[in-house]
């Protein structure tokens, strides 16, 4: 056993003197660093925003760094290190970063800190926030599903009810009653962004209850609702939101979906446009949020695209 | 020269030998095996080895990191580590340190007017009470109804979860309009103060430090320690020698369970000064792995701790100078774990052999007389 130690504490060394000389002077000019809450691989808002960033590097040839599962206990300490290192545009991705950001951004005011997915800056001049928007999203989520139902009786499934989706779902039930009052509107949380099992049961139970459209503002767990409205025989249809549902989750029964640009998000948060010091809400004049059309009538899609015209232009009042 | 052994019951795994020439064995194992993997990712392992190296001590404040995620560490090994001297696997430090943020939270939020220290001094109060209380539920089904310890502690680490995320998304202590669920900020007096100007270290692992030299100190010099440690070496013997097991098993329970309360209030009175959804995430079931790889040793605690937070802190800059996976540092950490309990078992295992072989030599038998000793 000794003669194992011995050797293996040999490399122990070797390693440390191997890796002595590998620090070099980098330039930092426009450098950019994500902290992700999830996995990049996630195919929700933290890969896409990753990509975007990715972009945004290979466009216009800046340094980038990326840490991806941050968990809370390590937030404060992982954005301090990179603020450390000389990033000069630091971006939480994910509602849980805010309070970690503003600690960090009082400490260091040259650098420029984004809190992604919020809209808080804490008065902070070195803070900015940016998210897509929710309330235009819910809005023609609601044109789409008021035009879908049968029965009357529309459902949303969300993962739990932060802000941004609580502002989705006012703004979803808006619509289904601006264009028929008379719909039966009900939200339910199941407290998991990614269990499909939880979600499919979810949207079995509802469907069960005589809901005929299912609106879900999911991650991973809206492949739950799409299979469920599938497998339901022509009992409910799906207007999805986030991601394309018919492409994502080749879901037969989508009727529609809202999409988030999050790509996008990530890429404009990467090149500095939007280090002003203020919070943003890119909605569909920035391209962060887009309609698809599947199975939806054409009436249907003329009511969507008369929604946005009147969103565009002010005529439809809802919170952003 | 012989390094001092002895014997430790791992459930479902059987009898494991401990020694610190077995425990750096399977360390040095588990990073050379890291290194591997790191290069099959496609990275020179000795870059990010130097990486992870520079992350946890390349200046004070790097080092201030590695501290501050021992807190935790620290108090949850403790915590287990009294458990295994007593024979019981405590493995819910997780949901204790959930319930002991709760407990924190609920009197560090109001306004009370009391000076800082005394303010302070009421959450960890609080905060130990609630997870002993939590902790005893455990305690006594394990004690009075044969219940299983591991099983009944986890199950309940879930309860407790969930709990929190009602007490930060539907209870009146939880942030309206928050973009992701947390409780009302803490009051100012509640918070516990930053040591170092740039960094987060506060007084946590230092609580810690001091815990574990406490809890050394009780284990071998008091009559409770005695108990504890008799009770974990032989059950039967203890009985037979008028301790009452059932009573001294509660007791391990609950003393766990407010250390890892303890520990979770900390965590949150130290770093994010709010109770947030999931801010344990893992640190109570890596406890366990602390107190495996220091052999249930209050002392070993301390070191097995600090070296979890050096591979926790130099990881996450090893994943952002190199590229390595963010989840890297948490495979070395198990592969380090498993290689240290397989060491130890794969030595149990030859010297039964050869107790078997040779009935005169009785190696093992003579081994566990040492521990006991």
């Amino acid at each position: 056993m000794k003669k194992i130690i011995t050797v293996l504490l040999s490399l122990a060394v070797m390693c440390s003197v191997f890796a002595g000389g590998a620090t070099e002077q980098v330039d930092m000019t426009g450098s950019v660093a994500m902290v992700l809450s999830g996995l990049k691989t996630d195919q929700a808002f933290n890969q896409y925003t990753y990509e975007g960033m990715l972009r945004a590097a290979s466009e216009k040839g800046i340094k980038t760094a990326y840490k991806e599962n941050v968990t809370d206990a390590e937030q404060v300490e992982v954005i301090r290190q990179l603020a450390q290192q000389g990033y000069e545009i630091i971006i939480g991705q994910g509602g849980q970063f805010g309070d970690s950001l503003a600690t960090v951004a009082k400490e260091y005011p040259d650098t420029h800190f984004i809190f992604s997915v919020g809209k808080d800056t804490y008065g902070l001049p070195n803070m900015s926030a940016a998210t897509v928007s929710y309330s235009e999203a819910g809005y023609l989520g609601g044109i789409m599903a008021a035009h879908s139902t049968k029965t009357g009786k529309v459902a949303m499934i969300t993962g739990v009810f932060y802000a941004n989706q609580a502002q989705m779902r006012d703004s979803f039930e808006k619509a289904l009653h601006d264009v028929n009052p008379s719909i039966e509107f009900t939200a339910i949380e199941t407290n998991d962004w990614s269990d499909t099992d939880k979600a499919y049961n979810a949207a079995n139970a509802l469907i069960a209850q005589g809901y005929d459209v299912l609106f879900p503002c999911l991650d991973a767990a809206g492949a739950g609702v799409a299979a469920a409205t599938d497998d339901s025989k022509n009992k409910a249809v799906l207007v999805g939101s986030v991601a394309d549902y018919a492409e994502t989750y080749d879901c037969k029964s989508a009727m529609g979906s809202v999409t988030f640009n999050w790509e996008g998000l990530g890429y404009l948060e990467a090149t500095g446009e939007l280090t002003d010091g203020k919070s943003h809400v890119v909605g569909m004049a920035g391209n962060g949020i887009s309609a698809i059309y599947n199975n939806l009538s054409s009436e249907g899609v003329a009511a969507v695209e008369k929604a946005k015209s009147d969103l565009s232009a002010g005529k439809i009042n809802i919170p952003d | 020269m012989r390094t001092k052994q002895k014997i430790i019951k791992v459930p479902f795994i059987g009898d494991l030998i401990y020694s610190s020439g077995h425990t750096i064995l399977g360390i040095l194992l588990g990073i050379f095996t890291g290194g591997l993997l790191i290069a099959i990712s496609g990275v020179n392992p000795f870059l990010a080895y130097a990486s992870m190296f520079r992350g946890a001590f390349n200046s004070l404040q790097s080092f201030s990191n590695v501290l501050v995620r021992s807190s935790p560490l620290l108090l949850g090994g403790i915590g287990v580590a009294i458990g295994i001297k007593s024979g019981v696997w405590n493995t819910g430090i997780e949901g204790y340190m959930y319930i002991g943020a709760i407990g924190a939270t609920i009197v560090a939020i109001p306004e009370l007017g009391l000076p800082p220290i005394i303010h302070i001094l009421l959450c960890f109060i609080v905060a130990m009470l609630f997870a002993g209380l939590w902790g005893a539920i455990p305690g006594y089904l394990r004690a009075y109804k044969g219940v299983n310890e591991v099983t009944a502690t986890i199950m309940l680490s879930y309860v407790a979860i969930y709990f929190t995320n009602w007490i930060v998304s539907g209870s009146p202590l939880a942030q309206e309009g928050a973009y992701f669920p947390m409780s009302l900020p803490f009051a100012e007096s509640s918070l516990l103060s930053i040591l170092m100007k740039g960094t987060s270290l506060h007084p946590g692992p230092f609580i810690g430090l001091l815990m574990c030299i406490i809890f050394h100190i009780i284990l071998k010099y008091t009559p409770f320690g005695f108990r504890t440690r008799m009770l974990g070496y032989n059950p039967f013997a203890a009985q037979y020698a008028g301790i009452n097991s059932k009573k001294q098993i509660v007791m391990t329970m609950v003393i766990g369970a407010m250390l890892g309360g303890l520990g979770g209030a900390i965590e949150v009175l130290g770093l994010k000064h709010r109770l947030y959804m999931e801010f344990v995430t893992g640190v109570g079931y890596e406890s366990v792995a602390v107190a495996l790889v220091a052999g249930g040793e209050p002392i070993g605690v301390m070191l097995s701790a600090l070296f979890f937070s050096i591979l926790k802190v130099g990881g996450a800059t090893m994943s952002i100078e190199t590229g390595v996976s963010s989840s890297m540092a948490s495979i070395i950490i198990a592969l380090c774990v498993l290689f240290v309990i397989g060491v130890g078992v794969a030595d149990s295992k030859r010297l039964k052999k050869r107790d078997e072989k040779d009935p005169g030599k009785k190696t093992l038998s003579f081994k566990m007389e040492e521990a006991v000793k």
